[in-house]
């Protein structure tokens, strides 16, 4: 399959563009950068491919209008036209194949089939490729470079990623060896399994251990009740003992009771409670006796008081002027207090006015700075004085800055004028112009145009000579005896003989005409010879004529060339020496550009240069007039201040802070004012109050002058208080002495009702006196106490054993017994009582055992769950274990695979491959060597030395690279997969000869498989067209003009 | 005219846990799980005294001897008391999971239960009416019993009606073991009117008359692939010796599969929904049972990448277990498998000249080509012959033709 031509309707920026045809074999799209080359290839790729999925829009969008898409004319293998068309609609994508027969196929299958069913990665990869994928590679390690070009032609980029992935997800699930388990799912499981059945195991005497346990649950239950028999007898056995021993407290008090109460004797009558009710009466009496004895002292305490008198009694007479002091004594001692701060804020007012007047000037005083004129209206004269020369100052400081900017300009391009003076002097005028280095360039155009059409009319030429030179047959015998030209010029005398007799007349006419008639005749003669012999040579003469035309052909572009020759001025000229001549006229234009820059540049710096001088005059002159209005406008300022008396070095500025000045000194003096009157108001109170205490302490016989005022007027008020309570108290001990009086006599009534009472229980129970009366109570006490014990020891001696015979036979059996007795015998029932209830407990912990085991036995899930368990884990490990197998069996599918591949492809393709790379490297690599089992590459060189594509230089790496792309080209259109190799500037870091080499087996390849060439570069084409100067050549920057070369 | 009834039971596979499932359940459903085969049991007792029946017939695997269950016997016993203290006689023998020589607690069997033995026995199906029927039976002395036991059970005339009870496999089902393995001419030839068969899973009426040869199946399935109903007969006698069959499903939980064609589904919501409505109708088919489905994602399209994502099946089926296993009844998705695959062109994959065409080649040739598919298996044996693998792997089950889909669909996904 071979491309015809494209038809772009719209991508990037080609549109309704044809280009083409393409030749059957080699066909070069020259063009420079930025023509349209990638844009071309990708149109292709994505013609016979397809858009890329996402983005679509995007890729190579139609900038110049028409569908997005087009059409390639392709060629089958039998020169049937197939036309494949993809473009972009609304639709989406619509791809349309029309077959020779004018059937179309929009489902890609038949595309499918013409491509031979090669991949868009196989087409990409080994095709249709430019520099940048080789560059890819070349950026790959070592290995990696070699598994790309393997892989690209085995379709299987990602067979070692796939290879690694599949043997890690095995190992995530089963490890031959290895002694970490942990995270290995299939040995864990396995694991698991063997612990469960472990577990499981102790299960398996389940049935033996129910039997036993079940004999062993009956037995236990009769030894148990025999037990609970022994141990209810005991019970029964240790209960009446312990009543025994509960009984013998109570019949032995019942006894020491009874004898008790046959010692006391028993008083009739007696009364009730009798110690308790002494005991209240004769406090009762106690009491009454302290009572009167405190009413009696109170009286007497009264009454003397009542009669008592203060030593200060008189100062009750002043009681107005003592209240008017105590009142007054607080103010009275803050004023003597605050009288020396006071002193001493007025002396501070007179040193701040004095410091302020001396700042003022020796010239101001008080007077002054009352007179002095603040008013608002000088402020605002001075603030306008201050605007005035503000504006001023700023005025000339912008002149200043004028003139200043305007000199450094004027330096800055005098340098600048210097310096571009200083280069145009030092180049010198080039001879030649802009006009005739383009004649130069049109002629040196013109030369190699005519230099390679003369070339190829040689080559023509001598390849026709060739061709015939070896089937070229003898002239015949009559070509040789009769000059070709004899009969013409036999006619041309003939006819000229009997025209010029005629004329003459005569009989010389007659001889004349005659002679011509004969001439013709033979003329006659030697054309009909001369055309029998055109009849039987008619091919040789058509080739001999072809020979000569070339031959004609090839002279006049000799000529052609000889005449571009003379006029560039050589006598002769080849394809090296035109582009030594292009070289040397693109310096001289370079230096014409050179120079001509140089000379603008002096122009424009001396234009600048004059401009900026004016300017610099212009500012000097503002400056000075701006200086002189300055000089005028401080001498009236001046003026102004010597009119108010003011110093003339001020400023308006610091006008401000004389009138401040001022304003702080009348501030002083208003204060000082005030403070000298607040003084004067203290010291005159405190004289008031003074003279009020020396007028009391006269009248009352005190001292003033050893204790001050202060402590004279607070004696005074002491003395006061004190004759005030005095009197007081007196007046209420004279209402007390009544009450008092009453009290005491009510006393005396209660002391009295006591005694009587006391006297009356002692008559009561027969004493004389009270103590008596106590010792006969304690003895009716006692025997009360005896007799309630003996009743309660009967009581509860018949609570423990009951009424009727059984209390008889208790108190007999008690009669009989004693206390240690009993206490034995109930140890010796509880101690067998113990031991029978530990082998009870005993035999029911055994029995519960022996059942909870059974129960466990026989409903107990743990087993169940455990094999449950089990099952689950198995299911998880065939799961597993069926997954690894997937896993194995692909890996092995793929390992196989890629065994077959090594062995019956790959060795094609490094065989094809090693042919092209000997041929480009000119023999100096004569193998490529890939051995089985691994994934390098190596290459081996002419002195049978072997070097990894590391060891290569780029240009030779890229050189492999580019060979092997040919094995599996070639390869390929051995397996009937013959698509067009697409290359794009692949040649570039190529030396000449590998690149002239390289095109070679680019066109040997082109043999088999269609070749397109895209490039840039005129040598590039060179290379082609040297090895096939019938090559066709589309200049992709006009591609709706094509133009072939012959 | 009924002249008696009986059930007919087998494989009741009492305490044995269910296999091949392979995910850890909730504990409701594992309690469930434990409990299960023991509920279906007591449903059967149940089953013979709601419907009064003369007799139970067990026809061998009642429980697994390997297993060693005191309790799968201990309930068992239970049982069939209940049965004698209504008066109802049972009949049973044993199979090759619970042969005689295997492991048996000393238990006490009611007084109205009879044990066959190693030797063809005739009981009488009711002594109080001699001549009504006879109850003929042999157990399995060992687990391994490969020979025809029908001749045993000897040729007719016989008195009244008879019932053989026997666990083997009649015609060779090759889905279960070629234990006792006979013919129905061999059964036919015995004279015997009604075969009470064990040892099938899936209840089947081998022959209808003549005599009646059927497998109940298990009364509760116990693996995935033990589906739909399970369960026992009611068998009816007719005064004219035809028998009336009728099934009735005595199984607490349902085992279903359950297959999504995820063709055309764009997203894993869509993939939800549809099996929310598939497990929903599984569910009401199971009138009340319990449900534990695998649910199989099949077909071809864009889930493919995204349920090859990691553990993107394992949170989908814990979507769906978090929805269903909290019901009453509840319904638990034990697996779900993706089996979704990429839109692939196969054929033009075939034809292509490159490595990926090579694969598909060599896999073709795999399943034609015995050596190739022993080169194949060779490094199967790592993990089949491994010491301790390989006593629970079972390697026959795992045929390297079975793979290749897999194999297949795993190296395009990879290359591709």
């Amino acid at each position: 399959m071979r491309i015809e031509r494209l038809q772009i309707g719209g991508f990037g920026h080609f549109g309704q563009s044809p280009v083409g045809p393409f030749g059957p074999k080699v066909t070069i799209l020259y063009g420079p950068n930025e023509a349209g080359k990638s844009t071309l290839l990708a149109f292709l790729r994505t013609v016979l491919f397809g858009f890329p999925r996402q983005g679509r829009a995007e890729h190579y969008p139609a900038l110049l209008g028409g569908e997005h898409g087009g059409t390639v004319i392709l060629l089958d293998d039998r020169g049937r036209q197939w036309s494949v068309s993809r473009r972009e609609s609304q639709r989406g994508v619509v791809l349309d194949v029309v077959d020779p027969a004018g059937r179309h196929d929009q489902s890609g299958e038949a595309l499918a089939a013409l491509l031979g069913n090669a991949t868009q990665a196989t087409f990409e990869n080994v095709f249709a490729f430019g520099l940048d994928e080789l560059r890819d590679i070349k950026r790959l390690a070592d290995d990696a470079v070699s598994a790309e070009i393997f892989n690209a032609g085995m379709g299987a980029r990602a067979l070692p990623g796939v290879l690694s992935r599949i043997e890690k997800q095995q190992e995530r699930l089963f490890k031959k060896q290895g002694r970490n388990e942990s995270g290995i799912l299939i040995l864990g499981a396995l694991a698991e399994i063997e612990r469960i059945d472990a577990e499981l195991d102790s299960f398996a005497g389940a049935a033996e251990s129910y039997a036993r346990l079940t004999g062993e649950r009956e037995r236990l239950a009769d030894e148990l009740a025999c037990a609970q028999r022994d141990s209810a007898a005991l019970e029964r056995e240790r209960r009446h003992l312990e009543n025994l021993g509960a009984a013998w407290e109570d019949w032995v008090g019942l006894g020491a009771a009874r004898t008790r109460l046959t010692e006391l004797p028993e008083v009739p009558g007696f009364p009730e409670d009798a110690l308790v009710r002494i005991e209240k009466l004769e406090e009762r009496v106690h009491n009454a006796e302290k009572a009167e004895a405190e009413a009696r002292r109170l009286l007497e305490q009264r009454r003397t008081e009542a009669e008592g008198a203060s030593p200060f009694e008189q100062l009750l007479d002043d009681a107005a002027e003592i209240e008017q002091l105590r009142r007054g004594r607080q103010a009275f001692d803050s004023l003597c207090e605050a009288v020396p701060n006071r002193k001493a804020e007025a002396r501070e007012g007179e040193d701040e006015l004095g410091r302020i007047l001396r700042q003022l000037g020796p010239t101001w005083d008080t007077g002054r700075v009352k007179a002095f004129d603040d008013s608002t209206e000088t402020r605002a004269a001075i603030d306008r004085w201050a605007q005035r020369l503000a504006s001023g100052d700023r005025e000339q400081a912008e002149a200043g800055n004028a003139f200043a900017r305007a000199a450094e300009a004027l330096e800055a391009a005098g340098e600048a004028l210097s310096l571009a003076r200083a280069a145009a002097d030092k180049l010198r005028k080039p001879d030649a112009d802009q006009a005739s280095i383009a004649r130069r360039r049109g002629e040196i155009r013109q030369a190699r145009q005519r230099l390679t059409d003369w070339q190829r009319a040689q080559a023509r030429r001598e390849d026709f000579e060739l061709q015939q030179g070896t089937r070229r047959p003898a002239p015949a015998s009559s070509e040789r005896r009769i000059p070709p030209w004899l009969a013409p010029a036999a006619a041309l005398a003939g006819a000229g003989g009997a025209a010029g007799s005629a004329l003459m007349g005569g009989s010389a006419a007659v001889i004349g005409i005659a002679l011509g008639v004969v001439l013709l005749g033979l003329a006659a003669v030697l054309f009909a010879g001369r055309r029998a012999g055109d009849a039987t040579a008619g091919d040789r003469e058509g080739q001999t004529n072809a020979a000569q035309a070339l031959r004609q052909r090839e002279r006049d572009l000799a000529a052609e060339v000889a005449a571009s020759a003379q006029a560039l001025g050589v006598d002769a000229y080849d394809a090296e020496a035109l582009v030594a001549m292009e070289a040397a006229l693109d310096e001289a234009a370079e230096d014409l550009r050179a120079w001509e820059a140089a000379v603008a540049a002096l122009d424009t710096a001396s234009t600048r240069h004059s401009r900026l001088a004016a300017l610099q005059a212009e500012a000097a002159t503002k400056l000075q007039g701006v200086e002189t209005a300055a000089t005028e406008r401080i001498a009236a300022w001046k003026a102004w201040l010597a009119a108010r008396g003011l110093s003339e070095d001020l400023l308006p500025g610091s006008v401000g802070a004389v009138f401040a000045q001022v304003e702080l000194a009348r501030h002083a003096i208003s204060e000082l004012a005030k403070r000298t009157e607040r003084l004067n108001k203290i010291e005159a109170d405190i004289g008031h109050y003074s003279e009020q205490v020396r007028a009391l302490a006269l009248k009352h016989g005190m001292d003033l002058t050893r204790a001050g005022e202060a402590a004279t007027a607070d004696e005074l008020i002491r003395r006061f208080g004190q004759a005030t309570a005095a009197a007081a108290r007196r007046e209420q001990q004279v209402a007390g002495v009544g009450d008092a009086e009453k009290a005491l006599a009510a006393c005396e009534a209660a002391l009295l009702a006591a005694r009587t009472e006391c006297s009356g229980l002692l008559h009561l129970g027969g004493c004389a006196d009270v103590e008596e009366f106590r010792r006969v109570a304690r003895e009716q006490e006692e025997r009360r106490m005896e007799a309630k014990r003996a009743r309660d020891c009967e009581e509860r001696l018949q609570r423990v054993i009951g009424p009727g015979d059984a209390y008889d036979h208790l108190l007999l059996e008690l009669s009989r017994s004693d206390a240690e007795t009993i206490a034995a015998e109930l140890a010796r029932v509880e101690d067998a009582a113990e031991e029978t209830r530990s082998r009870k407990d005993e035999l029911i912990a055994r029995h519960s055992a022996a059942s909870s085991e059974i129960a466990r036995l026989t409903s107990d899930d743990d087993a169940s769950r455990l094999r449950l368990q089990r099952e689950i884990h198995r299911g998880q490990l065939e799961t597993w274990a069926r997954e690894w197998c997937v896993l194995r069996v692909a890996e092995a599918v793929l390992k196989e695979t890629q065994r077959k591949y090594e062995r019956e492809r790959q060795p094609d393709v490094v065989r094809n491959a090693q042919q092209y790379f000997s041929l480009i490297t000119g023999g100096r690599y004569r193998r490529i060597l890939a051995p089985l089992g691994t994934r390098e590459i190596e290459v081996e060189d002419w002195d049978s030395k072997l070097k990894k594509p590391a060891q290569l230089s780029q240009g030779t790496r890229e050189q492999l690279y580019l060979a092997l792309r040919f094995g599996l080209v070639q390869h390929f259109a051995e397996q009937s997969v013959r698509l067009p190799v697409v290359v794009d500037d692949v040649l570039v870091n190529f030396d000449p000869d590998r690149a002239k080499r390289a095109a070679r087996a680019l066109v040997s390849l082109a043999e088999t498989t269609q070749v397109v060439v895209f490039t840039c570069h005129p040598s590039t084409v060179d290379h082609f067209l040297g090895e096939d100067p019938g090559i066709p050549v589309i200049d992709i920057s006009r591609v709706s003009l094509t133009r072939q070369l012959l | 005219m009924t002249e008696f009834r009986f059930v007919h039971a087998a494989d009741l596979h009492l305490d044995s846990p269910f296999t091949g499932i392979q995910s850890v359940a909730p504990p409701n459903v594992h309690a469930r799980l434990i409990e299960a085969t023991f509920a279906a049991y007591d449903r059967t007792i149940d089953l013979c005294l709601a419907e009064r029946v003369d007799a139970l017939l067990v026809a061998g695997d009642i429980y697994d001897g390997a297993d060693r269950s005191l309790k799968a016997q201990l309930r068992f016993v239970q049982g069939l008391e209940r049965l004698d203290r209504a008066g109802i006689r049972s009949f049973v023998c044993h199979g090759n999971h619970d042969p005689l020589d295997g492991w048996q607690a000393r238990l006490r069997f009611p007084p109205s239960c009879h044990q066959f033995g190693r030797d063809v026995a005739a009981v009488p199906l009711d002594p109080a009416r001699p001549g009504l029927a006879t109850v003929y039976g042999v157990s399995y002395a060992e687990r391994d019993v490969r020979d025809n036991l029908v001749p045993q059970f000897g040729t007719g005339p016989r008195d009244g009606f008879s019932i053989g009870l026997l666990h083997c496999n009649v015609g060779n089902n090759p889905e279960h073991a070629a234990y006792s393995p006979c013919t129905v001419d061999d059964l036919r030839q015995t004279g015997i009117d009604y075969w009470a068969l064990g040892h099938v899973h899936t209840r089947q009426v081998v022959n209808g008359r003549g005599p009646a040869v059927v497998y109940p199946g298990n009364p509760q399935g116990r693996h995935p692939l033990e589906t739909g109903e399970r369960g026992v007969y009611l068998v009816e006698v007719r005064a004219d010796s035809n028998v009336n069959l009728s099934f009735h499903d005595v199984s607490v939980v349902r085992w279903e599969s359950l297959t999504i064609d995820a063709t055309g589904m764009v997203s894993e919501q869509e993939l939800v929904d549809a099996a929310d409505g598939l497990i929903a109708d599984a569910r009401a088919s199971a009138e009340g049972r319990d449900l534990i489905c695998r649910l199989t994602v099949a077909g071809r399209g864009e889930l493919h990448e995204r349920l090859e994502r990691p553990n993107a099946c394992e949170d989908l089926r814990e979507v769906l277990n978090s929805r269903w296993t909290a019901t009453s009844p509840f319904a638990w998705c034990e697996r779900l498998e993706n089996r979704v695959r990429r839109e692939i062109d196969r054929e033009s994959l075939r034809r292509q000249e490159d490595f990926s065409g090579d694969v598909v080649r060599l896999i073709d040739r795999a399943h034609s080509d015995p050596e190739l598919q022993a080169a194949l298996r060779r490094p199967l044996s790592d993990l089949l012959e491994h010491k301790r693998a390989g006593r629970l792997i079972d390697g026959e089950r795992i045929a390297v033709g079975d793979l290749m889909a897999d194999v297949e669909a795993l190296c395009l996904e990879e290359l591709l």
